[in-house]
């Protein structure tokens, strides 16, 4: 089972021994939960070298998570604490991380690798994105209602491909996405002078098929132009590689993109 | 042959001679269904391409199929160079 917190970014997963648990107390696959945003997300103390800050962190944010939210909520640092916890012991010992993962695995089957998991989605979120606010995104009733064409918040939009790189290509060739951010918050870029995304409902979901428009705009936090497309293009399918619901989306940085 | 129609061919490939005649309709496809496509230059084509690869397991299972894709057959050869035309790379 996961759980993934209301900001829509930190995706963890409880131990599969939890579910039954996690059925008594009511919660579902995928199901929101409140989510404590004690300390801000922070590259330096996801650093390896900072474990202990971490450590610190997810250990304040469990706690808190359990007095206000209860017991449920509480898996939902679990994997972070664990991970960050024995990120301290490596730190203090000289001893990989790696290592001691592989020792509680030896132990434990099944349980090193699952904590690690967890731990490195976490760390991964914590080093990748900034939490934004909590992400209303759009009902099949709100698509339904939307006028053909016209801005709409990005964040409430789901991407449908896993991954973008962070070029764009023609008629910004050589831009990067940061670029194109810059130009939108400065107002270097007009947004009425940049084509519409398509949205468009697929299995109860609204996406869209130009993703890394969407995702500059979400980063400059400016509305976005769109058009509603009534059906999705068959050879358009093929942008549908998520495998988080649109979610969040991963840059690509490769050197020679 | 829309482009539709295009995608609904790759997906009944079963051979190499099956893929031949899908290069021909998606040659045909490139004269004259250009505005269909996304990626028109040869850089954004191989960024789409390359982009599509590493992220096919999504799609196939998105789609619900159950597929190797380290043993791509010739239907996935013609589906990776018809995502290649639209996929943002």
């Amino acid at each position: 089972m996961s759980l993934v917190d209301p900001s829509g970014w930190v995706v963890q997963e409880t131990f599969g021994g939890f579910s039954d648990l996690a059925a008594i107390l009511g919660l579902k696959e995928h199901q929101t939960v409140p989510y404590a945003t004690l300390t801000p997300y922070n590259n330096y103390w996801a650093n390896e070298g900072h474990s202990i800050l971490a450590a610190g962190e997810n250990t304040l944010r469990f706690g808190f998570n359990l007095l206000s939210y209860g017991v449920g909520e509480m898996f939902n640092d679990l994997g972070g604490v664990i991970d960050s916890g024995l990120g301290a012991i490596s730190y203090v010992t000289g001893i990989e991380k790696r290592e001691l993962y592989r020792t509680m695995e030896a132990m434990a089957p099944g349980v090193g690798s699952r904590i690690g998991r967890i731990g490195a989605r976490a760390n991964l979120a914590k080093s990748q994105v900034v939490i934004p606010n909590k992400r209303n995104f759009l009902s099949v009733e709100d698509f339904a209602n939307l006028p053909k064409t016209g801005t709409i918040d990005p964040k409430s939009i789901r991407f449908s491909q896993d991954s973008i790189n962070y070029k764009f290509s023609e008629p910004f060739e050589n831009q990067t996405v940061d670029d194109f951010v810059k130009a939108l918050k400065n107002g270097d870029v007009d947004p009425s002078t940049i084509t519409p995304i398509r949205i468009v409902e697929r299995e109860g979901k609204i996406f869209t098929l130009d993703n890394r428009r969407l995702h500059t705009y979400q980063e400059a936090g400016i509305d976005i132009p769109f058009q509603k497309l009534d059906g999705i293009p068959k050879r358009q399918q093929f942008k549908f590689s998520t495998e988080n619901d649109g979610v969040e989306i991963l840059i690509r940085r490769g050197k020679n993109k | 042959m829309t482009g539709d129609e295009l995608v609904e061919f790759a997906e009944s490939i079963k051979s190499r001679d099956d893929f031949l005649k899908f290069m021909r309709f998606y040659v045909e496809d490139f004269q004259v269904n250009k505005d269909e496509w996304e990626n028109t230059d040869l850089a954004s084509y191989l960024f789409g391409l390359n982009g599509f690869v590493g992220s096919m397991d999504g799609y196939y299972k998105n789609k619900g199929e159950q597929v190797d894709v380290d043993h791509p057959s010739w239907k996935m050869l013609a589906e990776v160079l018809l995502a290649a035309c639209v996929f943002e790379g």
